[in-house]
């Protein structure tokens, strides 16, 4: 769809105004295009490139130094921080991939079923996506808490004394999978997008199994999931890259305690900046975004996402 | 005799079917209770207790109020700067929201329909800046903002908000908009109609369904959005809602009832909204998702 070739064949037609059309084209392309594009230049393409060349030099305060090479490269692959983030986010990528991702798709699977009360379900599931991460993170500070806590009340109430005292966030066993888990079963928006594409798959590919005798749980493993394969790629990537830009809710519950346990890049980006560390933290950010870049490509290769 | 016993099998089998099919559906319950139980239930128990007084808080957590303690409420919007974040948060939201529809519709129309050289790099750049983790880059966007001359303003926020939020915005659009028939724009522009008022006039009314989705993305994020608020906003009077949950636990130390007060009121109104407009809202944020 296009109709750059519409304006060519109809301005043959009445030569004259041909210059005056083709002014107008470029006026409007200019004016309408400008304004993203200056936004996206000055807010995107620019800080980018401030981060990049930036990560070679010297700076940490306010005045920006001289150029120092790699040092910054050096110092941050021999960072055990940087190392303990990067573990994190990695166990994070894998719940989120191996645990996050089936548990949405289970529940659309069932939630397609369309079992009694499924809207009232659904409501709830989407309520995280709605409640924004710092509230959660509030709530979950007053819900982990091992005086007055939700969950330690509970574990009282069944009497498991073992556990009813824990502070869970500064136990450096417990800390991480806590955090983990506050998350981890926030489906709602993946349920959604799930259900969504089950919804288009066309009712005769399940008329046919049926017929063979196909159970509905051999139809689902055999129909349904093969034929996700993107969307479950698209759904990685989404969540993962979302676990990249993850801040507020590590930033409020444990900001890196105990013992940088709970440490994940994009925080400790911004730790390093509060200690104006700057060059630093523009070294952490370049390895963010190549990290970035590298989850969007390993997936998009390995679900062979675009491709039919 | 033996049609009995026929029978009898036959019974015993849909008998033992019966019995897997309650199981199943009995599993699926308990599935999905499980998922809104521990979604649902914290929430539930921050509303509980926002009833309650600091002590029965701290000694029986899971106690239900045996009177309605409001004071908790007025404690909440006492110590708390609500009103005022709730104002900053709906200005910046509502201007960005607006900013971001405009110019988004406008970029997406010229990249939907015009060949020219930038297009193809351009379409490819936005799809990247959806995906990348741009909080990488806060300091470099901290000083550009400040060099602006919008450091620790409202504006400089509704600005980088319209910004980050314009390559899903001109995504969603641009596909959108490659669905509609180009006939009617060019009937329209044989007759003689400007550009201008075929955009404005014929297209942006048709693209209600694509606009209602970049509006429920925008809003949340601008809504929702922490980093940068905090990177940017440094007077309490400037604060947005989010900033000011984030300092609940430090003006709240000690009185647990206002603090839970404090969060009802703070994530209601977005409940509430929610709830209304719950299709849009869930088929805006599905759609959003699938087009990245």
């Amino acid at each position: 769809m296009d109709f750059s070739n519409f304006f060519r064949e109809n301005l043959k037609k009445e030569k004259g105004k041909l210059v005056e059309r083709k002014r107008e084209v470029i006026f409007f392309l200019i004016v309408t295009v400008a304004p993203a594009f200056i936004l996206f230049t000055i807010f995107y393409l620019l800080p980018i490139v401030t981060l990049i060349v930036t990560s070679f030099f010297k700076w940490d305060s306010m005045k920006i130094g001289g150029f120092i090479g790699f040092k910054n490269y050096i110092k941050m692959f021999g960072d055990p921080i940087f190392h303990q983030a990067l573990r994190n986010n990695l166990s994070w990528s894998l719940c989120a991939t191996f645990l996050h991702i089936p548990f949405a798709l289970g529940v659309a699977l069932i939630l397609y079923t369309r079992p009694k009360g499924w809207k009232i379900f659904r409501t709830v599931y989407f309520l995280p996506h709605i409640i924004s991460i710092t509230a959660f993170a509030v709530i979950f500070r007053s819900v982990f808490n091992p005086s007055f806590g939700l969950l330690n009340a509970i574990l009282g109430a069944l009497g498991i004394e073992k556990y009813s005292t824990m502070n869970w966030f500064y136990n450096e066993f417990w800390a991480w999978k806590v955090i983990i888990s506050t998350w981890l079963f926030h489906i709602g928006l993946l349920t959604m997008i799930f259900l969504a594409k089950i919804t288009e798959i066309p009712v005769e590919l399940y008329e046919a199994a049926r017929i063979d005798g196909a159970s509905s749980t051999k139809q689902a493993w055999y129909i349904t999931i093969p034929l996700l394969r993107h969307v479950i790629g698209l759904c990685s990537i989404l969540t993962v890259a979302g676990g990249l830009r993850y801040f507020e809710g590590l930033y409020i519950m444990t900001n890196g305690a105990p013992n940088w346990k709970t440490e994940i890049l994009a925080l400790y980006i911004y730790q390093q900046v509060t200690l104006l560390h700057y060059s630093y933290a523009n070294t952490l950010g370049v390895a963010l975004l190549v990290i970035g870049f590298l989850v969007i490509l390993m997936f998009v290769k390995s679900f062979r996402i675009g491709e039919e | 005799m033996k049609e009995r016993v026929m029978n009898k099998e036959k019974y015993k089998g849909e008998y033992s079917n019966r019995v897997i099919a309650v199981t199943l559906s009995f599993t699926k319950y308990v599935i999905l209770l499980f998922f809104a139980a521990i979604t649902f239930f914290p929430l539930l128990w921050v509303i509980i207790s926002s009833f309650k007084t600091n002590l029965t808080i701290l000694t029986s957590a899971l106690s239900l109020p045996t009177t309605l303690h409001w004071e908790n409420y007025v404690a909440a919007i006492k110590v708390t700067n609500l009103p005022r974040a709730f104002l900053n948060s709906a200005i910046v939201t509502g201007s960005s929201l607006s900013l971001n529809a405009g110019i988004a519709f406008m970029a997406a129309y010229s990249l939907a329909r015009f060949k020219f050289r930038l297009n193809l790099i351009l379409t490819l750049m936005f799809s990247l800046g959806i995906l990348l983790p741009i909080n990488s880059a806060i300091l470099p966007i901290k000083i550009i903002i400040t060099k602006l001359g919008l450091g620790n303003s409202l504006i400089g926020l509704i600005i980088l908000y319209t910004a980050l939020g314009l390559p899903i915005s001109i995504l969603v659009l641009k596909s959108f908009l490659v669905s509609v028939p180009v006939e009617i724009e060019e009937s329209a522009i044989i007759d003689g109609a400007s550009y201008w008022k075929v955009i404005f006039k014929i297209i942006f009314p048709l693209c209600q369904p694509a606009l209602a989705t970049i509006i429920v993305l925008q809003f949340l994020f601008c809504w929702n959005e922490f980093l940068f608020a905090m990177l940017m906003i440094n007077s309490e009077a400037k604060r947005t809602l989010q900033l000011s949950i984030g300092f609940f636990l430090g003006e709240f130390y000690f009185d647990y009832g206002g603090l839970f007060a404090a969060m009802v009121i703070a994530i209601l109104p977005a409940v509430i909204i929610f709830i209304l407009f719950q299709e849009r809202v869930i088929s805006g944020l599905t759609a959003g998702a699938v087009k990245q």
